[in-house]
């Protein structure tokens, strides 16, 4: 079983380390927490003139026609580098969502723009009762004539405050099961009635509370099949948790190697604190949760690639990586010492990233429900 | 224009100093594999110089690299850039070897490739730091070289190379073909396009071995070094801080300079 990237892919994800290494140093990501809009313009456009924005997207619409391995390879490197910006919210959320379920003229329209950096995209999907479940979705849309008009407020909305576009899922219809009755629609966030407001986050994601306030929005904005959103939706959230996982993969194994290094450095008692068994088996250990982390992610990335059923093996994924990048960090912050507790290093981001990760679209808890229900439980 | 550029796969330089280990019976480096192989930055550089001349003039790339095991995903790279063609000097009997039957091998297979204009190399590997290996293509080929390049233009059948020097750099013009070393100031070098890395695929190194360039095996690997390596070693770094202390700023930093002075220093 040959388990590595090809060699395109490794050139892919050694150049892209190279790039973020030069393009986003630790000093850009921390001033970035901090910045409303949290998305460097120089960066993002150098990302789309490497092609990355558009890597997963096919040539037609201004894309690289690459895989999700290739997708996944770049995406370790963006969670090394602990990326800021919107590539998951435009490029991923409401990109793929399109990709996979827009007419041929939103695709046209929207694609080549995210494609070439000059269009931020998102999907409003959780509500105050962060749950990723139908039953949660209340925002209503109503119809009126040839239009429909959104009521209600979203939660934890990425990158809202400077998206051209948002996604609105919404509930246009009771039906008899909670999937029933739900709608995507393509609303610009410049219509009236939208009022975005700024969350500060554990980990300077950019996330929005999104008010919908008798928002008009032309029938034509629908994406896919009115009342039929929901079956998509979590179709493409399948692939964008792959994705996902990948980004925590590389965050948890840049933390790894951080806190590795520096044991074998510090020198305290008269020895590397990396000759203490017990540092030892902290960092053994946190190499066989990686590790997992990886397969798991890579299982799941290629069966998608070939069209196989994953379901099972998406939510193994995301519930362990999401876990296991908290366990890393924490044991980063163990190992380092006091130099680890401070602002001034770089573990905490991976720690904030790492939580950030396991929250985002199901937590451990969410997946593990969906892996007993593969079980037929 | 038609260029060659001789390019090394190395143990990435940038990985912690920690990560390397030397076996003091061999003098050779221990294998890590924990530290990457990537190509040496100079020769890098070096690609990224005939890159320039290929946008401002176009013309053809051909990048040659000696070894073994050399990693498609490392030495493929300048293909993803936009060389156009790979050619590997793969085999054991050229391992081992110093500069001069490095720069043996090198120059039989740049004869076998033909014709050329230029010939890159970086100013030096990043592992060796010899610094000899072009020069010696150079002598071997007969060929004009200019060293530690820091801009290189191709102009009218001859090439104008900013060449730095200890306090500045001068301007030298070159007849082609000629062979140019590429040193660091040549600035930022580009990143591959998804595009061009996928478009790299279609380019399969051409494989060459020693009966392919018609070399004479007693002079190419370590059957063909010229020196001798008596010790290989990581110097022992030991750093004494002294604080100079004053009654405030201003007086820390004038007992600074005293002490400065008294050490020669300034």
């Amino acid at each position: 079983m040959d388990f590595d990237y090809n060699d395109e892919q490794k050139m892919l994800k050694q150049g892209a380390r190279e790039f973020f290494e030069k393009e986003c140093p630790k000093s850009l990501v921390k001033q970035m927490m901090e910045d409303e809009k949290g998305n460097p313009p120089e960066l993002w456009k150098k990302m789309a003139q490497l092609g990355w924005l558009g890597l997963i997207y096919p040539e037609k619409y201004g894309g690289g026609d690459g895989n999700i391995i290739d997708l996944i390879a770049l995406e370790e490197e963006m969670g090394r580098a602990c990326l800021p910006g919107p590539f998951f919210s435009t490029v991923l959320l409401g990109g793929l969502f399109i990709l996979h379920n827009g007419s041929e003229e939103q695709k046209k329209e929207i694609l080549p723009k995210i494609a070439s950096g000059q269009l931020i995209l998102t999907l409003a999907l959780t509500e105050p009762s962060d749950s990723y479940e139908a039953s949660a979705i209340s925002v209503g849309a109503k119809a009126e004539k040839d239009d429909y008009i959104i009521d209600g407020t979203k939660l934890f909305v990425p990158d809202a405050q400077i998206a051209d576009y948002i996604i609105c899922i919404a509930r246009t219809k009771k039906g008899t099961k909670p999937e029933d009755g739900i709608t995507a629609f393509l609303v610009d966030r410049k219509s009236p009635g939208i009022t975005v407001t700024l969350l500060k986050t554990l980990a300077g994601d950019k996330l929005c509370e999104v008010i919908f306030n008798k928002v008009k929005v032309s029938k034509k904005n629908i994406i896919g099949k009115p009342d039929q959103a929901w079956g998509p939706l979590q179709e493409t959230l399948q692939q964008v948790k792959i994705a996902q996982c990948a980004e925590m993969v590389g965050g948890a194994q840049r933390a790894l190697e951080l806190a590795a290094d520096h044991a074998k450095k510090r020198i305290q008692f008269d020895r590397p604190i990396g000759s203490f068994p017990v540092i030892h088996h902290l960092i053994a250990n946190a190499m066989m949760d990686v590790d997992a982390c990886k397969f798991l992610t890579y299982e799941a990335a290629w069966k998608y690639s070939e069209g196989l059923p994953c379901a099972k093996e998406i939510a193994m994924a995301k519930a362990w990586t999401g876990e296991a990048y908290q366990r890393t960090a924490a044991m980063g912050h163990q190992v380092l010492g006091g130099i680890g507790y401070t602002m001034d290093g770089d573990m905490h981001l991976y720690f904030r990233r790492a939580k950030s990760g396991e929250l985002t679209l199901g937590d451990g808890k969410f997946h593990r429900e969906v892996l007993a229900k593969e079980l037929g439980m | 224009m038609n260029m060659i550029v001789c390019i090394k796969q190395v143990l990435d330089p940038e990985a912690p100093l920690s990560s390397f280990k030397i076996d003091p019976a061999t003098n050779t480096m221990v294998p890590v594999t924990a530290v990457p192989f990537v190509i040496s930055p100079f020769d890098e550089q070096a690609v990224e110089a005939a890159l320039r001349i290929k946008d401002a003039k176009g013309g053809k790339i051909t990048i040659i690299s000696l070894g073994v095991n050399l990693l498609r995903d490392v030495v493929k790279k300048p293909l993803s850039l936009g060389a156009d063609e790979l050619i590997l000097l793969e085999d054991p009997a050229f391992i081992g070897g110093d500069s001069w039957s490095t720069a043996y091998a090198l120059a039989a297979a740049i004869k076998k490739v033909g014709q050329f204009d230029l010939i890159f190399c970086g100013r030096q590997a990043a592992d060796s730091d010899s610094g000899q290996v072009g020069a010696c293509i150079a002598e071997i080929l007969g060929l004009p070289q200019v060293t530690v390049a820091k801009k290189v233009e191709a102009v009218d059948g001859k090439v104008k190379v900013d060449k730095v020097t200890t306090d500045g750099y001068e301007v030298v013009e070159v007849p082609t073909p000629a062979l140019i070393t590429v040193s660091n100031e040549l600035g930022e070098v580009r990143f591959a396009t998804f595009k061009g890395t996928m478009a790299s695929k279609k380019k399969e190194p051409i494989i060459w071995k020693p009966a392919d360039i018609g070399v004479d095996p007693a002079k190419i690997g370590a059957a063909g070094r010229r020196t001798k390596t008596r010790k290989l070693f990581q110097p022992v770094r030991d750093s004494k801080c002294e604080i100079i202390k004053g009654e405030n700023d201003e007086d820390a930093a004038a007992n600074l300079a005293k002490k400065l002075v008294e050490v020669k220093l300034i």
